[in-house]
């Protein structure tokens, strides 16, 4: 059983409020996110690479199709199971200021753990360990605003792999760095998934950082092909 | 808790200005709450002062009539403090010495009712003697009125049932043996006293009446008084106040309503600034459901932080209003001295005589009605939660 499993994925837009016509973004996807292995899809901006991946996240739902993970299809469960579902066994990684503001880069990082019901001395450890390995021990206090670009990021990788969760989704996480630390976020999230034994769902127009990744798909006209 | 946590963070965020808009609301809920605690405490203050004087001196607690009782049997039950015959007439006065005349209510107890702690509490006697009855006790308001003075002799005339026809008029003279002063200008200026054996003497006692002070729980000693004597008749202080209690209630209630009003204004700033957070926060919210929160427990933290904002006004709004109400009469003189100083004139009631109290029920009940208030326009304010797909905010923000 695969972490996520997206099974001929469809998804439509409106074009109008009243519904008058549709075009379609995704059409019978399928796509395997292969246990402690990462993917990557890459694509034109509008291709529907965010909506994939949120698809993969039960953020969003298909127009058709099935998207299981750990066998449990999303559309079978209500918003307060999903939700469950989606704090325990993913993890999400966003482009770029998606922390939570009025919140410390500790606190950002316990929150998926604070969320799932533990208390905070249960999972401050962890915090902090991963803090520590991201080289953000002398930062935890400070809340976003006060943090560069690049070590939101790592905060929001610390997030995101708070709960051991399976899979980790990103969506374009260095899409709004600098080069270098880019690169440093790059090499912090391939190795760190890697240690941790995580699978990754990557969605980046970066070819470099994608070719990184053990499996790479090419989303063009509606369609996934592999690339590598 | 951590959804108490980021309710209570988004409400005090230093982020686009949430921070100082929260306090302004928090402190406009505190001073609606300061003004309506206040109004009510010193409403509350006035009408018992006013249904004290009522209850000591006019209508008593309760007034008996019954052809079987007297005052010793419901003297002795239980919850009745005292007990007290009484007979009134109305009589026209002249005074002989200024020939000035005034129609007046005559006032008389078997038994040393001056002895009450509670008459004794509204009603003083100033000048002459209440052991002196032998003549007729006035009011201060009265001797102003007719220029009597002590001593002097009154003309009285009563009608009064005679042999032959039904009511035939009656007159004799008595002394003025003394003067009283009440707190109701009212009483003052109607009642007079004399003593029960003269006046039952000249009207009888057919009409007499027993006045009941109660100590504890009337209903029990109306119940009680029923049981005794079926066929009395009993006048509760309620019913024989009904019109100025209903105008009481009235004027209080109406009181409520404007005040309410005012608190409508500050929930639509309450909804106002929920809607603001909302847009402020939309992202956050987004992130909050990718994290795994469920999509009731998002507008439970926006929902959330308006009640933080309206609680701790209301927590604020209750210790200031104690505060003021317990040192009202030091904050009226202030209030004096600075109208004094800035205009030269004492314009302002600088003693209010009575206490102004709330009770703890009525505290509760003024703050649940203002957490209502503010958990529905709160709610109106997070609709939009409901309205809108959150995550079309992180897609937007993706492409």
């Amino acid at each position: 059983m695969h972490p996520i499993e997206l099974i001929s994925i469809t998804k439509r837009f409106r074009t109008s409020e009243k519904g008058e016509g549709e075009i379609t973004i995704l059409n019978n996807i399928n796509l395997d996110v292969i246990s402690g292995q990462s993917t990557a899809i890459i694509g034109k901006s509008g291709s529907g690479k965010s909506t994939l991946l949120h698809i993969a996240g039960g953020l969003d739902s298909p127009s058709e199709g099935k998207v299981l993970c750990k066998g449990t299809d999303f559309a079978s469960l209500d918003d307060k199971h999903r939700s469950a579902l989606r704090n325990l066994h993913i993890g999400f990684i966003f482009q770029a200021n998606l922390l939570l503001e009025d919140f410390t880069a500790l606190e950002n990082v316990m929150a998926p753990a604070l969320i799932s019901g533990k208390k905070e001395s249960e999972c401050k450890d962890r915090a902090v360990q991963l803090l520590e390995r991201l080289g953000l021990a002398d930062r935890m206090s400070h809340v976003p605003g006060k943090l560069s670009g690049g070590e939101k990021q790592r905060v929001a990788i610390c997030r995101a792999l708070m709960n051991k969760p399976e899979v980790i989704l990103a969506d374009e996480p260095t899409g709004a760095l600098d080069e270098e630390n880019a690169a440093e976020v790059e090499e912090l999230l391939l190795n760190l998934v890697k240690e941790e034994g995580r699978s990754l769902l990557l969605v980046t127009h970066n070819q470099d950082f994608a070719y990184k990744c053990d499996n790479v798909y090419l989303l063009k006209n509606h369609g996934l092909t592999k690339e590598k | 808790m951590f959804r108490f946590r980021t309710a209570f963070r988004y409400a005090f965020s230093k982020t686009r200005g949430q921070r100082v808009t929260s306090i302004m609301i928090l402190v406009g809920i505190a001073i609606g709450l300061i003004a309506l605690l206040v109004i009510s405490a010193v409403m509350n203050g006035l009408q018992n002062a006013q249904m004290d004087q009522l209850k000591n001196l006019e209508s008593f607690d309760l007034i008996v009539r019954s052809d079987s009782l007297n005052a010793e049997d419901i003297r002795s039950l239980s919850g009745v403090d005292q007990a007290f015959r009484f007979i009134e007439t109305n009589a026209l006065i002249v005074d002989e010495t200024s020939e000035n005349s005034q129609s007046i209510r005559i006032r008389a107890f078997e038994g040393d009712i001056f002895e009450s702690q509670r008459f004794s509490k509204s009603l003083t006697v100033i000048s002459g003697s209440k052991d002196n009855m032998a003549g007729l006790l006035f009011s201060y308001t009265t001797r102003s009125r007719i220029g009597i003075s002590y001593g002097d002799s009154i003309k009285m005339t009563f009608l009064r049932r005679g042999k032959t026809a039904t009511i035939v008029p009656y007159s004799t003279h008595l002394p003025v043996s003394g003067f009283f002063s009440s707190k109701m200008s009212e009483f003052s200026s109607s009642t007079a006293f004399m003593d029960y054996s003269i006046l039952s003497g000249i009207i009888g006692t057919d009409e007499a009446k027993i006045a009941v002070y109660v100590s504890e729980n009337q209903k029990a000693v109306v119940q009680s008084i029923m049981k005794l004597d079926p066929d009395a008749v009993i006048i509760t202080w309620q019913e024989y106040n009904k019109a100025l209690y209903s105008a009481l209630m009235l004027e209080k209630t109406l009181m409520y309503v404007f005040l309410a009003f005012m608190f409508l204004i500050i929930c639509v700033n309450l909804k106002n600034s929920t809607r603001r957070l909302l847009s402020n926060k939309q992202k956050e919210g987004a992130m909050l459901r990718a994290l795994g929160c469920s999509r009731k427990s998002v507008n439970a933290i926006f929902l959330g932080q308006g009640l933080v904002i309206s609680i701790l006004g209301e927590i604020l709004g209750v210790v200031l209003g104690k505060i003021l109400i317990a040192n009202l009469q030091n904050v009226l003189k202030l209030v004096d001295n600075v109208v004094f100083a800035l205009s030269g004139s004492r314009t302002v009631l600088t003693q209010i005589p009575f206490n102004a109290s709330i009770g703890a029920l009525e505290t509760a009940l003024v703050c649940l009605f203002i957490f209502l208030l503010s958990l529905i326009f709160t709610s109106i304010g997070c609709r939009r939660i409901y309205r809108s797909e959150i995550m079309e905010v992180i897609l937007n923000a993706s492409y």
